[in-house]
């Protein structure tokens, strides 16, 4: 999975001046992983310098990532003080905020950083970097005009020599089935659904037994056995309300796995692009 | 990787200021990262025996936070007599044993504890109150509760809470197996309501009319020939038979759930006092 490439980057940062970070980093390097964040936390208690404690804000977002902790590396890097805008790790925060987002599945997060990382960086590479992050978290958001127009930046500066407009075709992107119309469909054409979405064996059965209890309930109004006709009914009600989640629970993993088919493609293409160019692909 | 480990060692810091991060580390509630790192300082880290002793206080309260109270009494019970701390470590153990059932145990460590301060005294006949009333021993809890004072601020709220609690308990109705299950036979549903679970009453009240009512009409219609007849007359029976089973089980629902809830209320009147007295 594309996701899991970043995972490990930018661990090797470099050792620190400051005695608290060192004692840290020895910590960390040691493998003493969730140590090391608490003492990173150290540093954070201890510290008033802005540039160490964004130091250790991001090495221990390191530490996190390094625990697959995504949510918490992000909660974390969201403490920094990004203000100054001097500070040469800066860049490294706002990069690993975009990034530690979408691992956390954050991808409107994840977004919303890279849109300021490009707002404020001036390292070109970095902010190119994230943007391939970016396309991605757009993808799972569905946001595939967007995410198109990163992946032409990238396409221009790069020469990737990709196919922006034939990638992110709108007769090629998944087409997603809109779930009230498909409750409405489920509710006249009972089994129509299941059977269109491949559940063949499912959507028959339900549609032999929805018109089964029907004609029960008719028949027993004309027989005059009320009772019965009344829980014919009452088995439709039931029968209808099971089917009718099971279908829209189909469609929904379908759709899901329409955008993920896609989603994917869409970003082979892209990292294989990205690898045949001069593109630093980390 | 090659682990420099004198590098490791090599952080010599003010024990005090350990202490000063510790709690810093309870007010975030990273009780994780706090027993992580106490457990790493225990191994790695020269310490005095009074030291031990306050970092084996502090890890067993990290794991008690974390609801982990094997650990957490094992910690605690590793305090040592000689130590500041050792009261407040009895306490926690005590409680932490009160929360793995161990009300005995925990009455043991309590007993065992001399006090001379005014207010640790009432607490601890505070806590053994509580445990009693865990034990449901209600003459053994009137004993202890003839010491609560309500003088001391940080106990008068629970001693009257615990005093609730015994009242209610004395109050509670054992609910009758029998006479849930008579109920439901009379009236599908109701011994539901006996047990006081009113909406599942009248949806065993619903669903067993539904198939009743169809048995019925097939039988005055048709006869007891009539295949309907037949099948709805077998689903109402099974239903009537597991509406009478399901009404006996639910006492011991009722009576599960009436003592947990209680137990969970008591153990938090325990656990009130001990945060507000030892933070």
């Amino acid at each position: 999975m594309k996701k899991y490439y970043w995972t490990f980057i930018f661990l090797y940062a470099a050792f620190s001046t400051n005695a608290q970070v060192k004692y840290a980093d020895s910590l960390l390097t040691a493998g003493y992983t969730q140590v090391a964040a608490v003492e990173y936390e150290r540093v954070l208690f201890e510290t008033q310098d802005p540039e160490v404690r964004n130091e250790a804000i991001l090495k221990k977002a390191f530490c996190y990532k390094l625990l697959g902790q995504y949510n918490e590396a992000y909660q974390n890097l969201l403490r920094a003080n990004l203000f100054d805008e001097n500070d040469s790790i800066n860049d490294r925060l706002r990069y690993e905020s975009v990034l530690t987002a979408f691992m956390a599945s954050k991808y409107n997060d994840s977004y919303n950083q890279y849109v300021q990382f490009k707002y404020y960086s001036k390292d070109t590479a970095l902010v190119d970097q994230a943007k391939v992050i970016a396309v991605l978290a757009l993808n799972e958001q569905q946001k595939w005009g967007l995410a198109s127009e990163l992946v032409s930046e990238l396409n221009e500066s790069y020469s990737l020599k990709l196919d922006t407009a034939e990638l992110f075709a709108v007769s090629k992107r998944p087409k997603i089935r809109n779930l009230k119309k498909q409750q409405l469909a489920t509710t006249f054409f009972p089994g129509y659904v299941l059977v269109r979405e491949g559940q063949v064996t499912s959507g028959l059965l339900s549609f032999t037994l929805k018109s089964g209890i029907v004609f029960s309930t008719f028949y027993h109004i004309i027989d005059k056995l009320y009772f019965t006709a009344l829980l014919s009914g009452g088995m439709y009600n039931v029968f209808y309300a099971g089917s009718t989640e099971h279908a829209i629970e189909s469609i929904k993993v379908n759709n899901q796995k329409k955008i993920t088919r896609f989603n994917e493609k869409v970003s082979n293409s892209l990292f294989k692009a990205l690898e045949t160019s001069n593109f630093l692909l980390f | 990787m090659i682990f420099n480990t004198s590098c490791v060692f090599c952080q010599k810091r003010n024990f005090s200021s350990d202490i000063r991060f510790l709690n810093y580390l309870f007010s975030t509630r990273d009780y994780k990262g706090a027993s992580e790192w106490i457990n790493f300082k225990l191994e790695n880290s020269p310490l005095s025996r009074n030291q031990t002793d306050t970092l084996n206080y502090y890890l067993g309260k990290s794991y008690y936070f974390q609801k982990d109270f094997t650990p957490a009494t094992t910690y605690f019970n590793k305090v040592s007599k000689s130590s500041g701390l050792h009261v407040e470590s009895t306490f926690y153990c005590a409680l932490n044993l009160s929360y793995m059932e161990e009300y005995d145990m925990a009455e043991q460590k309590l007993r065992k504890l001399t006090l001379n301060d005014s207010m640790l005294f009432e607490l601890k006949k505070l806590q053994l109150a509580g445990l009693s009333l865990l034990k449901r021993d209600t003459a053994l809890y009137r004993s202890f509760s003839t010491y609560f004072t309500q003088k001391h601020h940080a106990l008068s709220k629970q001693e009257i809470n615990l005093d609730l609690h015994y009242n209610n308990m004395k109050k509670f109705k054992k609910k009758s197996k029998f006479l849930a299950g008579f109920m439901s036979a009379a009236v599908p549903g109701m011994g539901k309501l006996y047990t006081k679970r009113p909406g599942e009453a009248l949806a065993t009240f619903f669903k067993t009319g539904l198939i009743g009512l169809p048995a019925l009409e097939a039988y005055v219609k048709r006869g007891s020939s009539d295949a309907r007849f037949i099948i709805f007359g077998s689903l109402f029976s099974a239903l009537y038979i597991a509406n009478i089973w399901g009404s006996v089980l639910s006492v011991n629902v009722y009576r599960t759930e009436l003592n947990s809830t209680l137990d969970e209320k008591i153990l938090l009147d325990l656990h009130i006092p001990l945060r507000s007295i030892f933070n």
